[in-house]
């Protein structure tokens, strides 16, 4: 290498050096990429609309959008780290409803409140179910009720979030049955659990509908609002008479104080992002359904879920 | 080995005693409903670790009682003061790298990194002209790597 | 047999196959830089895939996967710093061997053992896996239990000198795997208040700290306390060096097959049960080699076996990891979640229909993992040069470099200065094991099992609490039980160990350990 290239490439080093970090504050949001914590593991559900809503975020922002892996608690870890962080814009959180609903009420350890964020936009929710292996001797709820009482029988429950204790404590308390709760991580590991027959029961709002069709698994039913669109035939608990829903709905949030311009912008971008071509994909894909809300809506969907859990919340609590 | 196991036996004795105490108490809540409770597991990994400290600080302290002339001469402690000097530089360095990062970003880190490892490498008095191409090329050279080939944006 | 033909002419083009290759490189390059590993590489990459069909996408996904495996080798063996924490023990025989001026023959040996355990679990996956996968779901949360504390008694083989520190070791490193949200009552243990901490201590910060950055800080020193007299340039392609001493001979790697067998058989074994991971696999394989070997004391002076019983191990896991993938939709490790993202981007759910509804897809995936480990052999193969470079830059050059890396790398883990933070904790913290003798192989081991373990003891105490007896029905239980006595009995009938006083090294840190 001679004299002069050296000269060269140390003056180039040097150039792309100061470059980096003098970049003004004053430019329009955004300018720089914005990161977007996923707070599940790859491959669930959520991560996958994050995902697929990442690249049209990307078009409509005209930044890259990094997308961190922040998996654990439901949510909840993502929701804590997220609170921590600069209200700027450039760091947002894809999370589901749970985490800002039952966290709060349920751990007095948690940090964070349902209102504690600026909620950007709802994205989409899943098709949910109670399920159970295809050779189980329960076709219905009904059926599983009467063996558990005929035969005083536990009922093993693989849970990952407290969607579905709280589903159980709900049974419970109207049925006399009795729940034994494992917790396990991840939706996939329920799955495995029932298949494996290690575990009578696992709720999940993805992962069984392959298995479910491959005739592996029975739905028993739902905890949506609404029978699921793509499964009719489910019936929800509301109709089983327990006055238990709860819809884990997908969302993105901000850290508490983002400017009300940045808020707009994000929670446009994220409308524009779900166009009719990724809402058929998710749902094809996924079995998710697109459902695009403001942050106003947001906030009071997620209030009107803290409202309908609240009794079950207190029951638990209570025991 | 012997003298350094029964001092870092003692350590780490007063350590576990210290977590089984007051630490664990204070940071670990809750109770299960169903099974083993959160603080469990946590309780015997400590409980396990005191004895093993302690039978580490023990064991060594029987055997220098019973042997002490025969071998005690011989035996180098892997601690000597410069280790210790070394050491707290190279985290004072590390710390202050960490600060430069959140602060002044990457690069910046990286020069004065890059600069303290090549000067403790003895760079600066056989190679100054070398040093200072590291110094400036290789962070510039990282953070390039990572933002186009992995994606990764590192602090600027 | 029409579906298998077409799946494996559609891998067979030249747009995959240079997907493919590009992903092996890729993969090799993450693997070797401490901090960069596999599964990132992959999350990054999936964007990448959308444009790509559905097989390509997969392909250049398992490609970049393959690679990183044998990837992590090369830096394990050349600088003492594994690029991932799966070639921990790579680096106990692969850098003496170096020392010894034999580098090149190390990574060759890396290479064939790698790719021998990767092609070793692909034909279990072709051929095997659906009653394969059947039989990895009887493993409940007893199963797993009985099968973790199996694996911990592979701590007495890998303490090094004193099976004492050897355990205190392990227990802290079990200890710190605690921190975090608990699984059941989804309340934070032991995180100081420190928000980051609810997730838990983050193992690729944490080993690059341990592994990487506390070695290089150790080489330093010596450099610099001049306790080393060599400026520190390994050898390894000079041409004074012997012919035998540059390549692995067929007799070497035959004597080498058992040891290779019987690592890409547990690596195929972990690989298959969703839940444990490479990392086990890899100080699994090494374990278990030095417990069949007639002379386990040459372990960790540079022996090829070593090197072979870990990449073995730790490659074959990957090709394993979609048994539970493809035959049930169930990931075996983050890789393969991972994949699954990508799968369903592509409109494949993977799964038990997976085969009925995009067979021709599978079996192109198939020839394309086949297709990927020559690729892997022979872009390996053709590294090798390069890599050697490496180690012929002067370490006054290379090691302030690795520090940044490292840096660099542990930031990328999460994008946030709290990964900086831990690696750079643990740095230190390495330094000081190495120094004690505290053996950080052993540590490594109690993190990653430790959190796994007391999950599944904890859900077996929910599910058989009421009728303990009934473990007594699950023969895998009574089976890694009984193991796992055995082999805590064996240690102890050679519990003379636990005491010797050996002088440690004092020239070079003691790698075995």
């Amino acid at each position: 290498m001679t004299a002069t290239m050296m000269k060269k490439l140390a003056l180039a080093a040097v150039a792309a050096g100061l470059a980096f970090p003098a970049v003004p504050a004053l430019a329009e949001y955004p300018d720089k990429p914005i990161t977007m914590y996923i707070g599940f593991n790859p491959g669930g559900a959520v991560d996958t609309t994050a995902r697929l809503i990442q690249r049209n975020l990307e078009k409509e922002l005209g930044v890259p959008v990094v997308a961190v892996q922040k998996p654990g608690g439901g949510g909840t870890v993502m929701a804590t780290t997220l609170m921590h962080d600069k209200p700027d814009g450039y760091t947002i959180g894809m999370g589901a409803s749970a985490a800002f609903v039952l966290a709060p009420l349920l751990n007095s350890d948690i940090q964070f409140e349902l209102d504690g964020f600026d909620h950007i936009a709802t994205v989409s929710y899943p098709q949910d179910a109670l399920v159970v292996r295809a050779d189980s001797p329960w076709n219905t709820y009904a059926d599983m009720i009467k063996d558990a009482k005929e035969n005083d029988k536990a009922l093993s429950l693989s849970s990952q979030v407290s969607v579905s204790r709280l589903m159980a404590i709900a049974i419970e308390e109207k049925e006399g049955v009795k729940f034994n709760i494992v917790p396990v991580k991840g939706g996939k590991a329920g799955i495995q659990n029932v298949l494996g027959g290690h575990t009578d029961l696992t709720w999940g709002a993805s992962g069984w509908h392959g298995q479910v069709k491959a005739g592996e698994m029975k739905p028993i039913l739902s905890l949506g609002y609404v029978r699921n669109p793509d499964f009719q035939d489910i019936p929800t608990l509301q109709e089983l008479g327990i006055d238990y829903a709860f819809v884990d709905t997908f969302m993105l949030s901000a850290p508490k104080g983002l400017p009300e311009d940045v808020k707009a912008k994000l929670s446009a971008a994220v409308k524009a992002a779900l166009t009719p071509e990724l809402a058929a994909e998710l749902q094809s894909k996924m079995y998710l359904s697109a459902d695009y809300r403001t942050p106003e809506e947001t906030l009071d969907y997620l209030k009107m879920q803290r409202e309908q859990v609240k009794p079950f919340v207190e029951k638990m609590l209570a025991q | 080995m012997r003298k350094s196991d029964i001092a870092s036996g003692l350590v780490l004795t007063v350590f576990g005693l210290v977590s089984l105490w007051l630490i664990i108490p204070v940071q670990i809540s809750g109770h299960s409903d169903y099974g083993l409770a959160p603080d469990f597991f946590p309780r015997l990994l400590m409980w396990f670790f005191v004895l093993l400290a302690a039978a580490l600080a023990g064991s060594r302290l029987l055997e220098v009682r019973r042997g002490a002339a025969a071998s005690g001469a011989q035996e180098t402690s892997p601690m000597e003061p410069a280790d210790w000097l070394f050491i707290g530089a190279a985290a004072a360095v590390l710390a202050i790298a960490y600060l430069l990062m959140e602060y002044a970003g990457f690069i910046w880190a990286g020069v004065f990194t890059v600069f303290c490892g090549g000067l403790a490498m003895g760079n600066l008095r056989k190679h100054p002209v070398r040093l200072a191409l590291m110094c400036l090329a290789a962070p510039v050279l990282v953070y390039m790597v990572f933002r186009h080939l992995f994606l990764v944006f590192l602090p600027t | 047999m029409e579906t298998i033909l077409a799946g494996i002419s559609d891998a067979f083009t030249l747009v995959n196959i240079g997907y493919i290759a590009f992903g092996v490189f890729m993969g090799i390059m993450v693997g070797a830089i401490p901090g960069l590993n596999g599964p990132m590489a992959i999350a990054v990459a999936v964007p990448l895939t959308y444009s790509m069909t559905p097989l390509a996408a997969v392909a250049f996904l398992i490609g970049i996967n393959k690679g990183g495996t044998y990837g992590g080798s090369v830096s394990a063996i050349l600088l003492n710093t594994p690029g991932s924490p799966e070639s921990t023990s790579t680096a106990f025989d692969g850098y003496p061997l170096v020392k010894k001026g034999k580098g090149l023959k190390a990574l060759k040996m890396a290479l064939y053992s790698s790719v021998s355990g990767d092609i070793f679990s692909d034909i279990v996956l072709f051929t095997v896996a659906a009653p394969l996968a059947i039989i990895a779901l009887k493993m409940g949360p007893a199963e797993m239990a009985a099968v973790f504390a199996f694996s911990l008694t592979i701590v007495a083989g890998l303490s090094g000198n004193s099976l004492l520190r050897g355990l205190i070791a392990a227990v802290l490193g079990a200890f710190l795997s605690t921190v975090g949200l608990d699984i059941e009552t989804a309340q934070p243990r032991l995180t100081m208040g420190i928000s980051n901490l609810i997730e838990g201590i983050p193992i690729i910060p944490m080993t690059i700290g341990l592994l990487a950055l506390s070695e290089i800080l150790i080489q330093i020193e010596t450099t610099l306390l001049g306790r080393e007299t060599d400026t520190g340039r390994n050898r390894i392609f000079s041409k004074d060096l012997p012919r035998e001493d540059r390549r692995v001979s067929f007799a070497e790697y035959k004597s080498c097959l058992r040891t290779i067998v019987r690592s890409a058989l547990i690596g195929t074994g972990v690989g298959a049960v969703p839940g444990i991971g490479a990392i086990v696999a890899g100080f699994l394989g090494y374990g278990a080699a030095k417990r069949a070997s007639k002379n386990p004391e040459e372990f960790g002076t540079g022996k090829l076996e070593g090197i072979a019983a870990t990449e073995a191990a730790n490659s074959a896991v990957i090709g394993a990891n979609l048994i539970p993938l493809l035959a049930l939709g169930i990931p075996g490790s983050l890789s393969a979640a991972i994949l699954i993202g990508a799968f369903l981007m592509h409109g494949v759910d993977p799964g038990p229909l997976i085969f009925q509804e995009h067979g021709r897809l599978v079996y192109g995936i198939f020839a394309a993992m086949f297709l990927a480990n020559w690729i892997n052999f022979a872009i390996g193969n053709f590294g090798l040069r390069f890599f050697a470079l490496l180690v012929s830059v002067p370490k006054a050059i290379i090691h302030p470099i690795l520090v940044i890396f490292c840096i660099a790398g542990a930031y990328a883990n999460g994008n946030a200065m709290f990964s900086v933070a831990v690696m750079m904790v643990f740095a230190v913290v390495g330094y000081f094991m190495r120094k004690m003798d505290f053996s950080f192989a052993t540590f490594i081991i109690g993190f990653a099992l430790g959190s796994t373990f007391e999950q599944s003891v904890r859900q077996s105490v929910i599910l058989f609490k009421d009728q303990p007896l009934e473990l007594f029905q699950h023969p895998i239980v009574l089976f890694f039980t009984a193991l796992t006595v055995f082999s805590l009995w064996r240690i102890a009938r050679t519990k003379n160990r636990i005491a010797p006083v050996r002088s440690p090294d004092t020239t070079a840190p003691d790698n075995g350990s």
